[in-house]
């Protein structure tokens, strides 16, 4: 399957890249005061408060130690050391919204480190209120949730992003036979691998939740027409999206925060999607690696602790200086250290690693 | 990389190698205490041990090994491969090469993000009154450590249930914690 999808040319993906941004803000002078309050909210969402953060300040001089950790420390509510790019209430066009804020977003974040950088500090304490929502964002504003549900949210919760959905047309590879994408018999005869019974929590994915009538073929999902022909697809993990494969062309970069960057050591070209971070030849687009993998759980401060952290977890290398005591308890979760009150469960702070 | 001649090796191995136990543990982990840290990733230690031959072929295959040759922590709950031999046919048909992705499914609902210990799970039990408690995997779920007479078992959440199966391992860049069976139904 691997040789086959790596003679593929991949093109014209109906869907763009995921804008993921793993904690961007966090720490990196996130808090901005560009906040409007009251932010709007798509159609067809689930309430949230969309409250702007305003107000928020990043105090370069703040804590600093030996580890070079960093710790965001923000207000209750607020949303911390997910893969999503935080929204900060913003009003205006749905349609537009998403790039514009994207690249305001992106401008503050380099704001802010060029601030780090030129204050010397690797660490910093950003301080700020932002009572807003969280959002999954493709430029396309499909994949929001509510701050309603932050937290405690497993992530079959995830409002908004079953919307990202399969992917209209047809498999690339498939798409090259131009036989009206029909899979080949033997694949139908096959069953599709007999793997297309099981549902998308199965795959382990967070992109399908709610979906139907999909069968496995070819290191995709992909669901059938009345005539038997793939009229969608998802690509997988393992998949389409393995090592030697060329990532799709019609996603575009999905540039993460520079703290996940920094932290898994992505290098320069790097691609996220569902759950995975990808490393891929800039020259070729070709992956190269599956460099990570992110649970996307949604830890707020001010939040008690979501399921599924109940013992002590921290890498070895930070369990000296992160030891649970009768006031702390810490816990791990894709690339940060989570402060907690041991007797309340509530999140007291999100502690970048950076060595 | 086809894992069918490796399943099938895998059965060969019938009899789990577990690594050398050490003292006896506070929290009554009896045998399952963690090795000392070793300077290998997860990868490389996984690659070099005898007894995950069928889980470190199924990582590179699917290309998940570059996650764990990477910075990010993890700890694997690393079925041995009398636990692959176990499943027999079914294994084999997930190494074919046209189902890396189902593999690929399987693997990394045996990940849990950052290190976690048998100690640690000893402990986290003891403050939960003894009760199992619960971990995050890479895939949609948890998985449950629960205590037993003769060490720890964990079970996911479609009701697959294995036992931890000898000593710890401690890598540069997370844990490895052996079982003796797949925690995944397929």
């Amino acid at each position: 399957m691997r040789k086959l999808l790596s003679t593929i040319a991949l093109a014209a993906l109906a869907a763009t890249a995921l804008q993921a941004d793993p904690g961007g803000g966090k720490g990196n002078g996130g808090g901005n005061g560009r906040g409007n309050g009251g932010g709007q909210e798509a159609p067809g969402e689930r309430g949230g408060n969309g409250g702007g953060n305003g107000g928020g300040k990043h105090d370069g001089g703040g804590k600093h130690d030996g580890a070079g950790q960093r710790e965001t420390d923000r207000g209750a509510g607020q949303s911390v050391g997910q893969a999503m790019r935080e929204q900060r209430g913003n009003g205006g066009d749905a349609g537009q919204r998403g790039q514009i804020q994207r690249d305001r977003m992106q401008d503050d974040r380099g704001k802010a480190n060029k601030n780090e950088r030129e204050q010397g500090h690797r660490a910093g304490v950003a301080q700020g209120r932002d009572a807003g929502r969280t959002e999954w964002r493709d430029g396309t504003d499909q994949y929001r949730r509510s701050g309603d549900d932050r937290g405690n949210a497993p992530r079959s919760l995830w409002s908004g992003y079953d919307a990202r959905g399969l992917i209209s047309g047809c498999p690339p590879g498939l798409a090259k036979k131009n036989n009206g994408c029909l899979p080949p018999g033997q694949a139908r005869q096959r069953g599709y691998g007999n793997y297309d019974r099981y549902d998308a929590n199965w795959w382990g994915l967070r992109g399908l939740n709610n979906l139907s009538g999909y069968r496995y073929y070819d290191g995709n999902l992909v669901r059938l027409s009345s005539g038997g022909a793939i009229s969608d697809y998802y690509p997988l993990l393992g998949g389409a999206l393995a090592p030697g494969n060329p990532w799709p062309t019609g996603w575009q970069p999905t540039p993460l925060s520079p703290y996940y960057s920094d932290y898994y050591g992505l290098g320069d070209d790097y691609r996220y999607f569902d759950g995975a971070i990808y490393r891929v030849d800039p020259a070729t687009s070709a992956i190269q690696t599956v460099a990570a993998l992110l649970t996307g759980d949604t830890f707020a401060v001010g939040q008690r602790i979501p399921a599924g952290y109940d013992a002590y977890n921290v890498p070895y290398q930070y369990r000296d200086q992160y030891a649970d005591g009768p006031d702390a308890a810490y816990r791990y979760n894709d690339g940060y250290v989570y402060k907690t009150d041991p007797k309340t469960q509530l999140i007291l702070a999100a502690i970048q690693l950076l060595s | 990389m086809r894992l069918a001649p490796l399943f099938a090796a895998a059965a060969l191995f019938a009899l789990p190698a577990c690594s050398k136990p050490a003292a006896t543990p506070a929290d009554g982990s009896a045998g399952m205490a963690q090795t000392d840290k070793s300077d290998k990733s997860l990868a490389e230690m996984l690659a070099s041990d005898s007894q995950f031959k069928a889980l470190a072929a199924g990582l590179k295959s699917t290309g998940l090994d570059g996650v764990f040759s990477g910075k990010g922590d993890y700890t694997l709950l690393a079925p041995n491969d009398a636990a692959f031999a176990a499943l027999g046919g079914k294994a084999a048909a997930l190494a074919a090469p046209e189902q890396q992705a189902a593999l690929a499914a399987v693997l990394r609902a045996h990940v849990i993000p950052g290190m976690l210990t048998t100690g640690d799970i000893g402990k986290a039990i003891d403050a939960n009154e003894g009760k199992p408690i619960s971990m995050r995997t890479m895939g949609t779920g948890t998985v449950s450590f629960a205590r037993t007479d003769a060490g720890f078992t964990v079970t996911s959440d479609d009701g697959a249930s294995a036992k931890l199966a000898g000593a710890g391992l401690i890598a540069s860049n997370g844990g490895v914690l052996p079982i003796d069976a797949v925690l995944k139904k397929f």
